[in-house]
This record gives C-alpha cells, structure tokens and sequence, in this order.
C-alpha cells in the first residue's frame, strides 16, 4: 500500500475517467458487468424467479430440468433456479452491509490514528488485537453467542473485519498529512476536521475501495460457510451456503442444486477478485498499465 | 492471479489428494464409524456405548425378538411375595484383568451403577446380597416386574472391582468379548479382542469405532474403505449405496419412533385442542413416503405394531386439514388479518421447531413439517444444532415442538419409557421427553402396571396408558424407524440388533 499515487479525485473527472476505463479495461469492465447483473437478480428475484422459492410439491421432487423448472426440483419439489435466484439476496445485504460496516469503522480509527498522533498508540493497539484473532474464529463464536439472524451475521462479519482496513487507512493518512496540498490547506487556516474529510479521506479512499471488493468476495464465501454450517440462514430461507449444505448429500442424484449455488458463488467472487485486483493495478505506479 | 498464488493452491492439491490416497491398511481391526459419541469411559455413568461395543456384559441378555436370554446369569427367577429376585450367575466367567466374576463382584459393580446411574431412578432396588459365589438376590421395597430387564441395560454392566474402586472410572474393566484400549472424546473408541471370553471370541483382532457426526460424510469414509461399517444412514446416502458394488445396506426395524413433542408449559401447546389440531395437520404418509424414501411406516402410538406392548386398536392419525383448522378456530386461533398466518388475542401462531442433525433425516423432515403447518396457518421456525445443545435447549423449555427419534426399548420392558416419558416425574425432569405434561390417571396406571407380574394384565394398563397420551397429545407420533447400515463386502456376519443393545461386532469376520 506505501507505493499508492494519491492523485486529487478532483483533478480527473469521473466520467471521463469511466469511459476510458472501459476501452482499456475488459477485464474490470466483465467483473463490473457479473457484479451489475447479480445485484439486478437480487433486487428483481420476484420478477425474474419462474417460481416461489419456498413452494413444495412433494410429488414433483427431483424432477430434470424442463422448460417449467430450468434446473430441476430439488428433494421436497421445489424449483432450483428460483432457490438460487433468491439465495442472492440475504448473501448480497449481509455482505454490502457488513462490508460499508467495515469501511467506516476501519476509515474512522484509520483516520483518527494516523492523523492525532495522541491516539495513534492506543488505536493501534486495538487493531493488533482484533487483527491477532483469526477472523473465522470471531465469526463463529460470535454467530454462535448471539443465534443465526441478519443482524447477528452482520456484526459477526463486520467486527473482525475492520482492524485491516483501519491499518491501511492510517498508513494512507500519515504520508498525505505531509503533502503540499495538505500542508497549503493547512497554511490557508483549514480546520483539522476540514483537512481530514476534504484532503485526506478522498485520497485514503482508493486503496480502500480495491480492498473492500475484495472483501465483499470473502464475505460471500464467509455467509456462504456459515450457511453450510447450519449457522447462518435458516432453512426454508434460500441462501447460497445453506442451498449448497442441502445439496451436498444429493450431490450424486440432483447434482444441479449445489452446483446452481455454488456457479453463483464463484461468479460472484470471481467478479469482485477481478475488479479488486484492476483497480491494485491501476493504483500500482510500478506497472505498466497504469495509464488509461 | 501471480504466481506465488498459484503455486501455493497446486501445493494445497497437491497435500489434499496425497491425504486422500491414505486409506487403512488391510489389517484384522474392524472399523465402524457412527453418529454417537460417548460423554464418560464410565459406563455406570453412560453404559450405552460401551455395551454396544462388546466391552461390558450384563446380567441379562436380550435376543432378536427383544426376549430376554440369559447372559452373565444363567436363570433367574422370583419369590412368592415378588420381592426378591435370586440369579443364578454363570461359572468360569473372569474380567479382563482376570479377576474372577462372582456374585460379590456382581453386587458391588450393580451398587456402583445404582449410586451413578439415573437409569436406576424408578427401580425400587433396596437391598443387593451374595449369599454364595455363583447366588445373586436382588431385594425390592415393592414388587417390580420390569426388574429382570433392567439388568439388560449398559448401566448395569458387570465392571471388575478393581475398577470401581478407581471411582470416576476411566478405564472400563468388564467381561465382554473385547477388551477397552482407549477413548478420545468425541473422537473414537479403541477395543482389542478378548481371547479368554466365555462366548464366541471375536475373530477380528479389535475394533475401532469413530465418532462421524456427518452421515454424508461417513459415507465418504466407507467407501474410501477408512471405515468398514456406517451406522446409522439417511435414505439419500444408502440409496447411492444400494446399486454400488462392494456393498451392503441392510434394514433392520428397530423399536425406535419419530415424535413430536410439544411444549405444554407455555405457549400455543399448553391448549389440548392446538395439540390434537397439530395431528391432523401432518401428512405422516407423506413424511415416510418423501423424507423417508418409503423407509418405515406412519406411527400411531409408542411401541410399533409388532411388539407386544403396543395398543393395537390405535391407528395413525389420517391426513385432515380441514378438520385440524376447525380444532384451531375452536381454540380461539384465526386469522383475523388475513396475512395467512393464524392469530389470537393479536399474537401470531409462530412457533419454534427444534431438532437435530446426528440423525440426518430429521432436518429434511422439518422442513416438510413446516411447510404441512404452514397450510394451517401456524408458521414455524426450525432451529437445527447438534444434539447437546438442543438438549440443553429442551431442558430449558426453549421450544415449542422438539422433534426427535425416541428410542423404546434401551430397557427390553416398557416401564423404563412409560416413566420416564409419561409419568409426571418423567416429562417434569430433564430428559428426552420434558414437555412437562402429566395426566393424574396415565400415573396411577403406570404406577400400577409395575407391580403386576402377569404380561397381558400388565398390557391392558399400559393399553389404556397410550390411548390416553395420544388423545391428550403431548407427543404427536409420525413414524416407525427402520434402521439402514452399510457395510463394505470386508464385512461378514453383521447384524443389527432390533434394540440396539449390541452391535454383535463378536460374530464379525473380515476378509
């Protein structure tokens, strides 16, 4: 992260900035593109799932795939597609949620410790801590204390996760405080909270951003495992991880359920690891391919 | 992706197949892997594992057709007053520490058991002698028929009096054919063949049972061969198993029933007319022909139809909706804002349902369950976590409905079931059944029945007993278990016991 160029956002212009991005760019543009797509499948499962998830028809159980269940049925007759159309939904909120969770706490502690030196020390060290224990751990022992459920998930995710970001924000903070434009600001008599938000944070926002859609892929699979663990969604509500747990015992006579489950999950990750590591790059000055 | 990723990720490969390829080396120690694993190494305590497994006998055996044999006691029988009971024990019997078995032995091991053991809560044991080496009496307070099968259970299994003396006993000393090595919590239990046992000697050197919670994946281990025998299987595991060559799923009913039961301390099922409601809103047909693969039959009482205690004249509730939702509105439960949910006195019929998944299929049944219910209006919540923990839940009454597989016959007599499950001292404690119901009449009845030494007087008690408990409903029944086990063709000679008393590993040959 210490290599980052810290360009003023200001100084390019989004839009411009966009359509380049797409000439030069397919690979961020295809991760941007899954990434689009499956949020309108979220939003939009009551319009575009040919069935009711929850539906059962216990005499239709199992059934191929036909032109009235895309992928089949599965062990209580209820239709595949629509379970995993629908399984996107509590996976996308848990993960966005948690995931800007994670972004303001970490961007709050970063701030504050790289930019007062009086509490860099202690905020620090708060981080080590949190960062010492392993994050799959808190997260099952947290799920585990407080029951399955959104919200519990949700800070289940979020609390282990910000220490990193809080490290990066801090590092990102401590060399901009030194910059000219920061120092001129300064000499033109800003005030710290004015530096802090107009200077600092729209510069420390980059290299958070590339780490966050990383984040949200981990999530993903992090809801994912606590579903297949019994402890995240609870059945009947589709959710990938618990729509990949039922599946797995009849992996070898209905193999479509877990598969549909998991093909979602890998699309989804694969989307966000590719936009995460194009936007490393584009922030890498060692690359070749910075300029776009 | 760079490279340094990549290499790291074909190294994992790498490390997960080469783990794969380890199978058990063929050698003379059959492995069986089962959902259970036991909590204590003294069977006192928790002697259901030990006895399965051959390490411990008792006094009493039980056969096929759950009548009981002789065992380490070779006859026994009761006097006039009923009172005392006399076994005559078997000669040449020693412990695996060779000690020999004598009746002082027996009575000190049964004194241990009756000090450590809830098993022996109802038994009205007060006084155990050994008047000679081979003479065990058994004196009660008050007559008990169900005596004799008591001393079939694990808790009363014949330990070494060196091993008692230990106290918490950690190393289990019986007489079985196989000789305790070591146990691991919720790991495994390791057991070597004892050469000197006064029955059939095993002839496979030991045994090694694993403790796999996953059905799926202890069917993974059976055909990777790291397991010899999966017990305990869900019909999606074993219908993969049928057409596989190598090996076999054997069915064997056991007494064993699927029940729901209710909480009728506080709730929607404190009203008998919910209850009774909830029975006619289940498609039990349904649940066995579906979930069960058509593995088993719909319940309609306790015992199953072919054991003698059953009430024969009780049939499985039938399939009626309607008639469950004009119990409902009788009750005072309707849907008066058309959310589809049922309502009374502005609350909504939403109910917890709590199971567990060490038996595989009753997951899958809850959801069926939920979704039968939910065409009546009541939704439910299923809460699915592993089998102490909803224990624990149960005990604490932090439930609506506990669905569950009731085991009938630990105990080869009806009494053990009937008190622990439907006498008031029953259902108030912690135990499978805490629903905290109790009927004054099914008490008096149960209370009765344990003096009577005559089978069928004994039977038309209990008769009564069961019409009682499914017209009052603290339990709804919804199947009769038929147990699947797989083994691999290493395997000869397994057979499953209907009671679950043993799993004869004794008779087992591998090749």
């Amino acid at each position: 992260m210490s290599s980052t160029v810290y360009i003023p956002i200001s100084d390019q212009g989004f839009c411009a900035l966009g359509m380049r991005v797409l000439k030069k760019r397919p690979l961020l543009v295809f991760g941007l593109i899954i990434l689009i797509l499956m949020c309108l499948m979220a939003v939009f499962a009551p319009y575009i799932a040919p069935h009711d998830p929850y539906e059962q028809s216990l005499e239709n159980r199992f059934l191929p795939p036909s032109t009235e269940y895309p992928l089949g049925t599965d062990q209580f007759g209820r239709c595949v597609l629509s379970r995993a159309i629908y399984g996107s939904q509590p996976s996308l909120i848990i993960a966005v949620v948690s995931t800007i969770l994670v972004v303001i706490i970490g961007l709050l502690v970063g701030l504050c410790a790289g930019y007062y030196r009086r509490v860099d020390g202690l905020l620090m060290r708060i981080t080590d801590i949190m960062l010492a224990f392993p994050s799959m751990v808190v997260t099952l022992a947290l799920v585990g204390i407080m029951g399955p459920g959104v919200p519990s998930i949700i800070l289940a995710l979020a609390l282990p996760g910000w220490a990193k970001y809080a490290r990066v924000v801090r590092s990102s903070t401590m060399s901009i405080k030194n910059r000219g434009f920061v120092e001129s600001a300064r000499a033109l008599g800003a005030k710290n909270r004015y530096i802090l938000f107009r200077h600092i944070l729209p510069n420390v926002l980059a290299p958070v951003m590339e780490i966050a859609t990383l984040g949200l892929g981990s999530k993903i699979i992090m809801i994912a495992g606590l579903g297949f663990l019994g402890l995240g969604i609870q059945v009947p509500t589709p959710e990938w991880g618990n729509i990949l747990n039922q599946g797995l015992p009849l992996l070898y006579k209905a193999p479509l359920i877990a598969l549909s489950a998991g093909a979602l999950i890998m699309a989804f990750v694969l989307a966000t690891n590719l936009i995460g590591s194009e936007i490393r790059d584009l922030m890498d000055p060692m690359s070749d391919s910075v300029k776009i | 992706m760079d490279k340094g990723k990549l290499k790291f990720i074909l190294l994992g490969l790498l490390l997960l197949i080469s783990l794969t390829s380890f199978t058990a080396a063929s050698s003379n120690i059959l492995n069986v892997g089962g959902p259970w694993s036991p909590k204590t190494t003294d069977p006192h305590i928790d002697g259901y594992s030990y006895q399965r497994l051959g390490i411990i006998d008792t006094l009493v055996d039980v056969d096929q057709d759950a009548a009981l044999i002789p065992g380490l006691a070779t006859n026994w029988q009761v006097s006039g007053d009923q009172l005392t009971w006399t076994f005559t024990l078997r000669d040449g019997v020693v412990f695996h520490d060779k000690t020999p078995f004598t009746a002082a032995a027996m009575k000190k091991s049964l004194e241990d058991s009756l000090v450590k053991s809830k098993t022996f809560a109802n038994v009205p044991i007060k006084e155990i002698k050994a008047p000679s080496d081979n003479i065990l009496e058994i004196v009660l307070s008050t007559p008990f028929s169900g005596l004799p099968a008591f001393m079939a259970k694990g808790e009363s299994g014949a330990l070494s009096p060196d091993c008692i003396d230990q106290g918490d006993i950690t190393r289990p000393i019986g007489t079985g054919p196989f000789i305790f090595e070591s146990f691991t919590p919720k790991e495994e239990i390791r057991t070597v063949k004892n050469p000197n046992y006064w029955g059939k000697v095993p002839s496979v050197d030991g045994v090694v049972y694993t403790s796999i919670p996953d059905a799926v994946t202890r069917s993974m281990m059976l055909q990777s061969g790291e397991i010899d025998i999966s017990l305990i299987n869900p019909p999606e595991v074993t219908e993969k198993f049928q057409s596989m060559a190598g090996f076999t799923v054997k069915d064997q009913p056991i007494h064993r029933v699927r029940i729901m039961a209710y909480n009728c301390e506080e709730g929607p099922f404190t009203d008998k007319l919910v209850r009774q409601a909830i029975n006619y809103a289940i498609d039990r047909q349904a649940l066995v022909t579906y979930v069960m693969e058509g593995v088993g039959s719909p319940a309609a009482s306790t015992f199953p139809p072919e054991f003698f205690w059953a009430n024969k004249d009780l049939q499985p509730f039938p399939y009626n909706p309607d008639q469950a939702k004009s119990l409902l509105t009788q009750a005072g439960w309707t849907d008066s804002n058309n959310d589809g949910i049922l309502d009374k006195n502005g609350e909504k019929f939403s109910i917890t349902l709590l199971t567990y998944p060490e038996r595989a299929e009753l997951p899958p049944m809850a959801e069926v369950i939920q979704d039968q219910l939910k065409k009546v209006g009541i939704e439910v919540e299923i809460v699915v976590v592993d089998v102490d923990s909803s224990n624990a839940r149960r005990n604490k009454g932090d439930f609506d409905i506990y669905l569950l597989g009731r085991g009938l016959l630990f105990t080869p007599d009806p009494d053990e079931v009937m008190m622990t499950d439907y006498h008031s001292s029953g259902t108030s404690g912690d135990g499978w059944c805490a629903y905290r119901w109790s009927n004054p009449e099914v008490d008096e009845l149960i209370e009765k029945a344990r003096g009577i030494i005559d089978p069928s007087a004994r039977k038309s008690l209990y008769d009564r007993v069961q019409e009682i408990v499914v017209d009052e409903a603290p339990v709804s029944y919804l199947n009769y278990y038929v147990n699947q086990d797989i083994y691999s063709d290493r395997v000869k000679g397994y057979r499953m016991h209907p009671t679950e008393l043993s799993y004869h590993l004794e008779e087992v040959s591998l090749s």
